[in-house]
Parts: structure tokens; sequence; C-alpha cells
């Protein structure tokens, strides 16, 4: 027809626009630099099966998308009415369908899933297989995580921490997910995909580190008044440093130094107001020496006096200051880069942060005490917060 | 076909236009064709959303069920002589429900009111029943699995009763004449949504009673 | 066929009768024995065109309560660390946005299209139950306002708009926002299924003779399923809902794990009914565009069996998917296998529609009015999240995806490029058959370009931000992140598509 070089350019500017913006669009928005969360730099084996199954996904549904857009642009611009037709003189074929062609775009399509579908199948079944696992129970409680290893096997925790958790490079890891309150949702978008915590339920997530890193993490499932800042780290290390790791967390922490004025009004403090919520082993008053986690029995480890939050939980402070972070990594223990990760961390205390968090909880962190869910605001004055902090930093 | 059918259906609409503005001068008026069916299409509809509440809530019963594993219902004593003889009765009261129909196409209104008597009578029979097996099986509201076994059999129960009501209605409009066996959708009608009450107490009979 | 059109002057289905659209209808709006004109008339109405319009009327309210909720939450998300709402605040304004653009804007503009043309397009006089169906609309509209005047009443819910339990429950959610999203959608599912049930018997039995079943204009085909559909799919979240309240009101434990209940319950029944629903809003939008396009393209609907029978097949297949909101929820790996293959292969009646659509325009001469803008956007708007809706559905892919933006965008681009841009696109196709004037062509094609770029850069660099990471129902974020820019590029959208609505209704 007549106008059909200037559809087929329109077309054609069209086809040009779209895929070097499309190029822009993908060169950059799968690299990892100041995108701690993102979901296409995979660094674990599972995330990379993830990868490897959507990325040709991504691109058929590219191709997909590119040949309707362009089918549209063309049809609408090739058929558009012209000025000088006139109704009932210029009428189009009066085509009611072909069926041969509807079955070729119903069927089409089926096979090009079926395909697919496959993989997809083959993936799911995947993700599940671990050898060997290092297993770890992650509990959600609003709104922060808490990590339990039994490393004997004997159903009794020897290491509970919170926030941060630390694997081995190179080895399976089997997360054990339950939740104590609502449903959470546990992610690490470097290392697998997410997995609810559900009360009453336990689920699993596998996943192995390829390399060394702090891998940042977040809760995905809506629970609540600060699900947004439900953050949670794991940082992988390498074996030998896991096996430090181990061992420090496994020794009872030193008791401050009497010296250490400042600490030792702290620690007084600490088991007078803050003992009813949160447990330090050996220092608060249900542990009896010798302080190992071994005498401890689950489910009730941790909760010292009969708790009234709705989770019936409270981070377990004995190893505060082996965490490069801590209040769901929303803040940093050390000054520096928080993003190398440390067997021990031997960087500088950031007594701010820690202080910031005592003087008033909320301002970091939206919670509702009065309604039981979070940690309440005591209202220390500066000279208990001074005492407090310097207890603290003391935990490694 | 097509064009008739995406575009502009009038040439098949105007045959309607004579009844519908004759209509327009009588409204409440209009027994004729197209009305006639309403009341069972109605009835149909309404009944299967019942039927999805009733199922949602049976599923509902059986996850929590197989969530709570063996501990359900251990306290309990559910002896099946209740629920057997429920299910009976309710299979007996199909048998009356299609009489009270067949008799209303033969315009046979004696055998009609009779049916309609019986299958009132076995509905009764049916809600009494209920109550003693609750009596006898004891189960708490407070257990944990007494709320879902009370929503599950109340609300059938609570079904039952409007089968019962509705059959009543329909049996005093077949006083006042209006069914026949020139129009015998109220009847009909009743007995769909009775029907399904009695499909759905099988479901819970086996779901609740037997599997248990 | 449309040539024929100028012929007779009966044209029922298509909004192409510009000099005479208020001449008396041969078949006729009935008068009732009442009011004609003022207040009482629009109250006291049980005439299927007035419950149309009214319908009509408040969805677009709601609609402009919804985008301003919508408009709080880009605000607050345009920079990191913003203050402009609180947590609490924010996750009410996200709850009562969703809750109000599903419930009280796409469902009920829904309606009001299909109250309006179904019974004009099979040649029946009214609805089956005139009066049923004026109880649903005042009925439906009671329970929206009621949800709404927890606003008033100590603030909104904020248990998302799929609202899980054991967060929904008393213990977690002690304020009353909870109770007025679980009572208010009772009420408008009572509402709903009523009028289901109304318009399911109008098609079924008021089809004048020899309005077969496949003569019927496929925007009452799609209608029909979207009823049938919600007669099955109301009753399920009506009695999750109730259990809900007893859990909240009177103590009981349907869905608390620590006394035996099970939170995985809601998930289920929620989505059972979730699922169906998405389609139930999407598919009457479909109608739409079914009529529009080929109206303005001059050739009939290309393959109207297809076209009907994709329709029936998302209807059943809508059954089969819902767990696949579930990947991430443990639920097992045989259920997630099974509902990761059913959705994959959803795609296919889907697709259908949009080929034929396209198959429509192809060779037809196209004549660019403002519906047709709105019906061709559609076309490509609603492909870009129908195939980001296959991505998710490759579920270890998903568990990936799962509550970040990307569903985020996913859900937009078909809901607002589906439904939303539909149900325009209808409002100017039909308008002049409503009103008796059409609404200005130009100042229409401004609302459509304006709503097109600002959707697009509203919600397209979403599909980036999820993939980055980005959480969704997150109140904050912060500029370590990397965040920043798309969403503040995404809040900019935002205002472009709340300038094309000005100018909408300027029009
Ligand atoms: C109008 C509503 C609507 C529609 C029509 C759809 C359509 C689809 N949706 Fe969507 N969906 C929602 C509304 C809708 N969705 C909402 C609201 C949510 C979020 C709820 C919440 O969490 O709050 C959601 C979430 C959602 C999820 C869960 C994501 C998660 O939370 O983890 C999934 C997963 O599979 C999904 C899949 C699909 C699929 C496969 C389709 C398919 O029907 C799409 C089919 C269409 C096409 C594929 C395009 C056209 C086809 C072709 C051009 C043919 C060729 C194509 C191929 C060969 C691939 N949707
Ligand atoms: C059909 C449904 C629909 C529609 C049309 C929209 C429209 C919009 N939505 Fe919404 N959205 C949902 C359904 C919809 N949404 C759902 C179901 C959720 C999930 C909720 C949940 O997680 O529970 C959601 C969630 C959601 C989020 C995620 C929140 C979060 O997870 O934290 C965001 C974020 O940007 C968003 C943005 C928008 C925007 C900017 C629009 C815009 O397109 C809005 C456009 C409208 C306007 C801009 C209004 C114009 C106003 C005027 C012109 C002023 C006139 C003034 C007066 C007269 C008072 N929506
Ligand atoms: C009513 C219970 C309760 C009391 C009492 C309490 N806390 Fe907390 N605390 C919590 C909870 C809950 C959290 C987790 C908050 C979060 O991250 O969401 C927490 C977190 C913390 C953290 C951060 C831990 C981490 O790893 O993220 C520190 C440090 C802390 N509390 C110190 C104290 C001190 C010091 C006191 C005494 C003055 C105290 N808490 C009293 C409940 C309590
Ligand atoms: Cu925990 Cu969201
Ligand atoms: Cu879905």
């Amino acid at each position: 027809m007549r106008n059909n070089r200037k559809s087929y350019i329109i077309t054609g500017i069209c086809l040009a626009i779209v895929l070097v913006l499309g190029f822009l669009l993908v060169k950059n928005i799968g690299l990892p630099e100041g995108r701690p969360l993102t979901t296409l730099s995979p660094r674990g084996n599972k995330s990379q099966a993830i990868q490897n199954l959507i990325i040709p996904v991504f691109a058929i549904a590219g191709v997909v998308f590119i040949l309707v857009e362009i089918g549209l642009v063309f049809v609408a611009t090739r058929f558009r009415r012209r000025p000088d037709e006139v109704d009932g003189k210029n009428e189009p074929v009066q085509l009611h369908g072909n069926t041969k062609l509807e079955l070729g775009w119903t069927i089409a399509p089926a096979l090009l899933l079926a395909v697919l579908a496959v993989f997809n199948v083959n993936t799911i079944l995947q993700m599940d297989d671990a050898t060997d696992p290092l297993e770890v129970t992650v509990i959600g409680q609003q709104w922060w995580w808490e990590y339990r290893y039994d490393l004997d096997n004997d159903g009794a925790p020897d290491i509970i921490t919170a926030t941060e958790a630390a694997i081995p490079v190179g080895r399976d890891v089997r997360f054990k997910i339950q939740s104590n309150d609502v449903i959470h949702s546990f992610w690490i978008p470097a290392l697998s995909g997410k997995m609810d915590a559900v009360p009453g339920r336990t689920h699993q997530v596998v996943l192995q580190a390829n390399e060394v890193g702090m891998f940042q993490g977040q809760c995905t499932e809506y629970c609540g008044l600060s699900h947004g800042k439900m953050r949670m780290q794991v940082k992988a290390l390498t074996p030998e440093d896991y096996q430090v790791w181990l061992t420090a967390m496994t020794t009872s922490p030193a008791q401050p130094d009497p010296k250490n004025e400042l600490a030792v009004q702290g620690q007084i403090l600490f088991v007078a107001q803050c003992s009813y919520c949160h447990q330090i082993d050996g220092i608060t008053p249900v542990s009896k020496a010798p302080y190992t986690y071994n005498t401890v029995s689950d489910p009730d480890y941790g909760k010292t006096v009969a708790i009234t939050m709705a989770s019936g939980n409270a981070p377990n402070l004995t190893h505060m200051m082996m965490r490069q972070h801590f209040v769901g990594g929303l803040l940093n223990l050390y000054q520096g880069d928080d993003s190398i990760p440390q067997a021990i961390p031997d960087g500088v205390p950031d007594t701010n942060n820690i202080k910031r968090w005592l003087r008033n909880p909320e301002e970091v962190k939206p919670m509702d005490p009065n309604n039981n869910q979070g940690m309440p605001n005591y209202n220390l004055s500066e000279a208990q917060i001074e005492q407090l902090t310097a207890f603290l930093i003391t935990l490694k | 076909m097509s064009d008739t059918a995406t575009l502009s259906p009038p040439e098949v609409a105007i045959p309607a236009d004579g009844a519908q503005l004759a209509s327009s001068t009588t409204p409440e008026l209009l027994p004729t064709m197209p009305r006639r069916r309403e009341l069972i299409f109605g009835t149909v509809f309404v009944t299967a959303g019942i039927a999805m509440g009733l199922l949602t809530l049976i599923g509902s019963y059986i996850a929590t069920r197989d969530a709570a594993g063996n501990a359900w219902l251990v306290d309990n004593q559910i002896a099946l002589t209740q629920p057997n003889m429920q299910m009976l009765t309710m299979v007996m009261s199909v048998v009356t429900m299609q009489w009270a129909v067949w008799s209303i196409c033969r315009d046979d209104r004696y055998h009609t009111y009779l049916a309609l008597g019986v299958t009132l009578l076995l509905g009764i029979a049916f809600v009494n029943q209920s109550t003693f097996l609750f009596k006898e099986a004891g189960i708490s509201i407070t257990q944990p699995e007494g709320p879902l076994f009370y929503a599950v059999t109340l609300s059938h129960l609570a079904m039952v009763i409007a089968g019962l009501i509705f059959i009543v209605l329909m049996a005093f409009r077949t006083f006042g004449g209006q069914y026949s066996s020139r129009q015998p959708d109220g009847i009909s009608a009743a007995a769909v949504f009775w029907y399904a009450g009695v499909a759905l107490y099988s479901v819970i009979w086996f779901a609740v009673y037997i599997q248990k | 066929m449309t040539i024929i059109e100028e012929q007779r002057p009966l044209e029922l289905t298509t909004g192409l009768d510009p000099v005479a659209p208020e001449a008396p209808n041969p078949l006729g709006v009935f008068a009732r024995p009442q009011a004609n004109t003022g207040w009482r008339s629009w109250v006291n109405t049980v005439d299927h065109k007035k419950i149309g319009i009214m319908y009509g009327v408040a969805s677009f309210f709601f609609l402009l309560v919804g985008g301003v909720e919508a408009l709080l939450i880009r605000l607050q998300l345009s920079v990191p660390g913003s203050q402009l709402l609180s947590a609490d605040l924010y996750n009410q304004v996200f709850t009562m946005h969703g809750v109000t653009m599903v419930f009280m804007v796409i469902m009920p503009m829904a309606s009001a299209f299909a109250n309006y043309l179904i019974p004009l397009q099979i040649g029946a006089r009214d609805v089956s139950f005139p009066r049923m169906n004026a109880l649903s609309l005042w009925v439906w509209l009671a329970g929206a306002i009621f949800f709404n005047s927890s606003w008033l009443l100590g603030g909104g819910a904020n248990g998302g708009w799929f609202n899980y339990a054991p967060n929904a429950g008393v213990t977690f959610s002690p304020g009353t926002g909870i109770d007025f999203y679980a009572i208010g959608l009772l009420i408008m599912g009572i509402g709903s299924t009523v009028s289901a049930v109304n318009l399911t018997v109008t098609v079924l039995n008021m089809r004048a003779p020899g309005m077969t079943l496949m003569k019927m204009p496929v925007f009452t085909w799609m209608n029909f399923v979207v009823q049938v559909l919600l007669v099955f799919a109301l009753p399920v979240i009506t009695v999750a809902l109730l259990l809900l309240t007893f859990d909240r009101m009177f103590g009981a434990a349907f869905f608390d794990a620590s006394k035996g209940g099970d939170p995985f319950l809601w998930e289920h029944l929620f989505w059972i009914f979730g699922h169906p629903e998405v389609y139930i809003m999407v598919l009457p939008a479909f109608g739409m565009v079914s009529e529009i396009i080929p109206v303005f393209s001059r050739k009939p609907i290309f393959g109207y069996p297809f076209m009907v029978g994709s329709g029936i097949a998302i209807g059943f297949m809508g059954w089969g998917v819902w767990a696949h909101h579930m990947f991430a929820s443990g639920m097992g790996q045989l259920s997630v296998l099974a509902f990761s293959l059913s959705t994959l292969f959803i795609a296919v009646p889907t697709g259908v529609k949009i080929l034929n659509w396209m198959a429509t325009m192809y060779g037809g001469r196209l004549k660019f009015t403002v519906p047709m803008l709105f019906s061709v956007g559609l076309v490509g708007m609603f492909t870009i999240g129908g195939l980001s809706g296959v991505t998710h559905a490759f579920a270890p892919a998903d568990t990936q995806q799962t509550d970040t933006y990307y569903i985020v965008a996913h859900f937009h681009y078909v809901l607002f490029g589906g439904a939303l841009l539909g149900m325009m696109g209808g409002l100017y196709f039909w308008w002049p058959k409503m009103f008796g004037h059409f609404l200005g062509e130009r100042t229409g094609k401004w609302h459509f370009w304006l709503m097109l770029v600002g959707f697009n850069l509203t919600f397209g660099p979403m599909h980036i931000l999820g993939l980055q990471g980005m959480m969704r129902r997150t109140y904050t974020y912060t500029s370590i992140q990397g965040f920043s820019t798309w969403n503040l590029v995404s809040t900019i959208g935002a205002f472009v598509i709340a300038l094309s609505l000005l100018v909408f209704i300027g029009n």
C-alpha cells in the first residue's frame, strides 16, 4: 500500500529505541555494586541454579515481548485509516477468523512452555538437595532473626546468636526455618530464594556460598509494624575462619575486667534491668557455672523469667561483639567498612550506635512495646547508657 | 456467525420487541415464557454459592485435622450410629422430595402435600438427630477441634433449616395454587436446594464422621 | 459489519450512534411507578441503567480515594529515609490502597458496565431480579463506606490486602482496622454475590428469542464467565472472613498455631478466592476491548469462538493455580511443582486473546479514537504484565521475585494496564450511549498519552527495583541499598498519572 515505507520506518525506529533502551537497562541492573540485595548476582550454588533457569526465561519473554509490541506498532501504523478512505467504499476484508492460524498460536506457546517446564521441574527438584549439610535453625520473630547451631546433634543448641549468621564457604548449609509469632520470610538474595517462617512449622532452605562475603538479607513476608526494617546478614567465612568463629562462640565470654568500673556498673544494671528479656550466658540469673551452652535445653533457652513479649524471645547477647551488625543490620557495631566479614571482628566498636539504640530504640526501628512487641524505651540516663555501653562492648 | 454476535444482534433481538413493549405497561404480570425459569436458575446459583462456602469449611476442617495429626478428637467418642441414621434420613428425604416434584408435575396436589409433609418430617428428624449427636459427642467449643467442628455442622444444619423453610413456603404457595404441572418451578427449586443439602451432608458424613 | 450499522438504528451493542443515543430505546428502560427525576429517582431506582451509572460514579470516587493513597505511598518512597508517613500509617495506607482498588474500584466499575450493558446486549428488559440488583448496589456501597470509615474510627486496616494470619489476629494487630476490613469485605461480598447470581440468571434466562449463547457479544460472554467465577469464589472468602471475625472477636482459634489452628489455612482460602479474583478483574476489560477494537478496525472480531473459548478456559484454569502465590510459603515441593506447571499453561488462553486482537486489527482500517487508543494500550501493556506473570510461574525464580517490587510491577501492569485501561476505553466508548454526548477527543487523547507515559514511568522502574531486591510493603529504604533513582522516577510517574486523571475529570 501507499504508506508502506513510512510504517516500516516507524516500526524500525521503535524497534531500535526499544532494543537500545533494553540493552542499557539489562546491562546495568544486574551489577552488585551498591546494590546489596540484588537478585541478579548469585554468589551461591542454589542462587546460581535459579539464575540459570531464569535468564533464558527472561530472554524468551523479552523476545515474545518485542515481537508482540513490534507487531502491535506495525499493525497500528500500517493499517491506520487514511483520510481519503470513505466509509462503505474502502472497507477492509471482513475476515471472521482463521481456525488453523488460531490453533497455531494456541499450540505454539503451549509447546514452548512445555519445553521450558522441563527445566523448571528439574530446578525445583534440585532446590532441596544437600550433601552433609551444616544445619542452622533460624527463628523469626518481630522484628529480628535468631540463629541456633546444634553442633553435636544432641537437640540442645550450642550457639545462639541473632541477626548475623556465619557459614563456611563451599559447604551445603540447611537453614531450618521457624517462627515464634507471625509469618516472616527468610531471604538472602545472593545465596538463595525466600522461605517463609510459619509458626508451628519447620521449613528448609538449602544453600552454599561460593565465596567469602557479607551477604545482606531481608524479611519479605509482611509481619507487621517494622517489617520494612527486619533485616539480617549471613557472613560466609573460609572453612578455617569458620572454625575460629565456632571456637570463639562456644567459649564462655570473660567477665568484665574489675578495673573497668563503667563496665562493672553496666553489668549490674544489665542484670537488673535487661535480663528480664535478654540472656547473657553466665551473667544473667538462670545460667549457672560452668557457663557453657550445652547445659541449657531448647526451646526454653533464653527465657529467663516468664517473659511477656508476644514472641517470648529477645536477642541473646552473650557474644554480641562477635557480630558486625546489630538490630537487624540497621546499625554497625564497628566503625569502618562492614562489608568484609571477619571471624572475630577487631575494629573499634561504634559506641555511638549502641548508645543511639539504648537512648531510644523506637527511633531506630518502630516497635510497639505496649503491645509486647519489641524493646521498650527505658528512658535511661546518659550515665546509665555509658555504663551499659561499656559493658556491652566487652561481650566478645 | 461471529459478525452478528459481536457487533449487532438486532435482527435477533427485534422479535422480542412486541412482548417487551407490552410488558412496560403491565410490569409485574409477565408470567410469559422468558421469566419462567428464573426462580430455579437463581436457586441453582445461590445453592452453588452456599455449597462452595460449606465445602470451604469442610476443606478447612480436613486441612486442620491433617495438620493436627493423631491428636484429633481423641477425647471424644462419636459412635457412627447417629451419623449413619442421619445419612439414611437424608437419603429417604430425597425420595420423598422427588415424589413431591413428580406429583406436582402431574397436578396431583394431594400427593404433593403428602410428600412435602413427609420431607418436612424427615428434615425435622434430622435436626433432632443432630442435636442429639452434639450432646452425645460432647465436643466443647474450647477444645481445638471445637470451633471448626461446629462451624461445619452448624452451618450445614442452618442450610437444612433454610431448606425446610423454603419447602414450607413453597407448600403454602402450592396451597395458593401457584404451582401446577404448567409451572412447577417453586417446588423444583426447593428440591434443588434440598438435594444440595443432602449431597453436602454426605460429604460431611464421610469426611467428618467416617474418616474422623 | 459496522458498515451495515448505519442502516440499523436499533444498534444495541456499540456506542457508535452519536445522533440519537437518547432516542427511545425499543427494548427500553422500563418506567417504574416511581419518581423519574431528582435524587429520589436514583435512590429508589431498580433500573439497571441507573444502577450501573451509580456503580460507575461510586467506583470513580473510590479510584480517587485509592489514588490519593497511592500518591501518599509514592511520596513516602520518593526519597530514602522519608519521614512523611510513620511505619504504622504507611502500613495502613498500602493496605487500604490495595483493598480499595480491588474491591471498590475495579470490581464495581466492571459491575457498572455489566449492569448497564448486559441487558441491552442480550435484548432483555432489565436484569432478572431488578430489586435484588438495587439491593446489591446499596449493600456494596454500605460495605465500602463502612470499610473506609475506619480511617476516622481508629485507623485503617494494616494487614496487607491479603491479610495473612496470624498477623491479622488480635494478639498482633490489636487495632480495629482489621475488623473493619473483615466485616466491610463481608458486606461487600454479600452484595457482589447477590449481584453475580442475578446477572448469571439474567444471561441464562433473559436472552431475547434467537439470541443463542454463541451469538452473545464477547463483552457479555466475558462478564458471564466473571459472574459465574464470582458465585463460586466469593463464598470461599466469605467463610474465611467469618472465621477471621470469630477469631478476632470471640477468641476462636481457626488460624492461631499456638492453639491448634493452622495459619496456612488462611493463605489457601484467601488465594483460592484470590486468584479467580484477578481474572474476575481483568475479563470484563477484555470483553470491552473485544467490542471496541472491531468497531474501529471496521472488521468483525477475529475468531469469535476462540475468544469465547479462551475466556471460558481462563475461567476454568484460574481455579487450579492459586498456590502460585505461595511458592515461598514452604507448602512442600510437590505442591510447588504442580502449581508451577499449571500456572505456566494459563499463559496459553490469554495469549490467544492478545493475538486475536492483533489479528482483528490486521488488515483493518484503524481509526484511532480515544477508546481505540486505550484498547490498543491495553493489548500492549497487559502483555508486559502477562509475561512477567509467566516469569513468576517458574517457582524457583519466583522465590527470588516474590514480595519484591517485581511483583508490584507485574500486578500493576495487569491491573492498571489491563483492567483499568480497558475500562477507561469502555468509558469513552459507551459514554455517548450513557449520557448522550461524546467526550472531547482532543482532551481524551491528552488523557491517554499522559496516562500511558505516566503509567510506564511509575511501574516500569519497579521491575528493575524488584530485581535489585527492593521488597514490597517496606515503608522506607536506605540510600546504600541503591533504590533511590528509580523510586524517584516512579514517584514522578505517579504524578503524571494523577495529572492525566485531572485531565479526564476536566473532560
Ligand atoms: C488482572 C489481574 C491479573 C492477571 C490477569 C494476572 C495474570 C497472571 N499472573 Fe498474576 N498477579 C496479580 C494479578 C493478575 N495476574 C496480582 C494482583 C498479584 C499479586 C498479589 C499480591 O501478592 O498482592 C499477582 C501475582 C502473581 C504471582 C505470584 C507472585 C508472587 O507473589 O510470588 C504469579 C506467579 O506465578 C502470577 C502469575 C500470573 C500469570 C502466569 C498470569 C497469566 O494469566 C498471564 C498470561 C498472559 C501472557 C503470558 C501475555 C500474553 C501472551 C502471549 C503474548 C502469548 C505468548 C506467551 C508465551 C509463550 C509466554 N501472578
Ligand atoms: C486495580 C488496582 C490498582 C490500581 C489502579 C493501582 C494504582 C496505583 N498503585 Fe497500587 N496496588 C494495588 C492495586 C492497584 N494500584 C494492590 C492490590 C496493591 C497491593 C497492596 C498490598 O500490598 O496489600 C498495590 C500496592 C501498591 C504499591 C506497593 C506498596 C508497597 O508494597 O509498599 C505501590 C507503590 O508504589 C502502588 C502504587 C500505585 C500507584 C502510583 C498507582 C496509580 O496508578 C494511582 C493513580 C491514581 C491517582 C494518581 C489518583 C488521582 C488523584 C487525583 C487526580 C486527585 C484528585 C483529588 C481529589 C478530588 C481529592 N500500589
Ligand atoms: C521487654 C523486653 C526487653 C528488655 C527489657 C530489653 N530489651 Fe533489648 N531487645 C529486646 C528485643 C525484642 C530486641 C530486638 C529488637 C529488634 O531488633 O527488633 C532487643 C534488642 C536489643 C539489642 C540489639 C541486639 C541485636 O543483636 O540486634 C541490644 C544491644 C539490646 N536490646 C540491649 C538492651 C539493654 C541494654 C536493655 C536494658 C536496658 C534491654 N535491651 C532491655 C527486648 C528487650
Ligand atoms: Cu518479618 Cu517481615
Ligand atoms: Cu494468581
